[in-house]
């Protein structure tokens, strides 16, 4: 099964950042300005949404290497790719790579995402 | 410790557009194995981050590392927990429960909790 790879932009914006933190029921210690690095589930999501599956699959690993503060009004791009798929227990998993990038090319965060994929047939459209 | 609500993860599957039925329909919710909806593993590994970025500061947006792996669901309802141990161990826990196990630390150095 070929998985699609590609990448995507988005605008931190002071809303989605306020809106995060109070998600994360968390006082942020940082400024107004400053952006929680784990915001970067946010805008890394936003990327590999571009993988549709069914219902029902689930995260089962996140590791970040962090490089760079954001700021509210940084536009960011993630690409994705599929860097492994495997078998344990009869449940598939896969592994998403993910760089992300602010506007001046800066790298600003890597990650990995594992995923534990329905029983069923995963769609790709 | 943070009590997971229905609200607090409606309101992540709002700002992340992650609307995985598992967290947000707790009809669909109720036909798996987990029988009731499931937080975020995103929603927890941002209530990792608020205690590494109060510990850290400036240091954890340049140099932090985290990596986790979910091994039990948190519930809507549940009460979690996170600890950070001074091995750069990072564990969340719903009473004597593991539900996230992981490490953090500083690129380049050993994890030095303060």
């Amino acid at each position: 099964m070929e998985w699609p790879s590609g990448s995507a932009e988005f605008t931190v914006t002071a809303e989605a950042v306020k809106s995060y933190v109070a998600a994360c029921g968390s006082a942020w210690s940082g400024t107004d300005e400053t952006v929680p690095t784990t915001f970067a589930s946010v805008y890394c999501y936003s990327a590999v949404a571009a993988m549709p599956v069914k219902a029902g699959v689930v995260l089962t690993g996140q590791s970040y290497e962090f490089h760079r503060r954001l700021t509210v009004g940084d536009r960011v791009t993630t690409q994705f790719s599929v860097i492994d798929e495997f078998e344990r227990k009869g449940r598939r998993f896969m592994v998403i790579r993910t760089q992300t990038a602010d506007q001046h090319g800066h790298l600003v965060c890597e990650g990995r995402i594992t995923r534990m994929l329905p029983i069923q047939q995963v769609e790709v459209q | 410790m943070t009590k997971i609500e229905q609200e607090q993860i409606d309101a992540y599957a709002d700002v992340s557009g992650d609307r995985n039925p598992l967290h947000v329909d707790p009809a669909f919710a109720a036909t798996t194995s987990f029988g009731t909806t499931i937080a975020h593993g995103h929603l927890l590994v941002g209530l990792i981050g608020r205690e590494l970025e109060a510990r850290y500061g400036e240091d954890w947006a340049r140099f932090g590392r985290l990596d986790v792996k979910f091994i039990a669901p948190i519930r809507s309802g549940d009460e979690a927990r996170v600890e950070l141990g001074e091995d750069g161990a990072v564990t969340v826990l719903v009473g004597d429960r593991t539900c996230v196990l992981g490490t953090a630390r500083l690129a380049g150095m050993r994890s030095e909790l303060r």
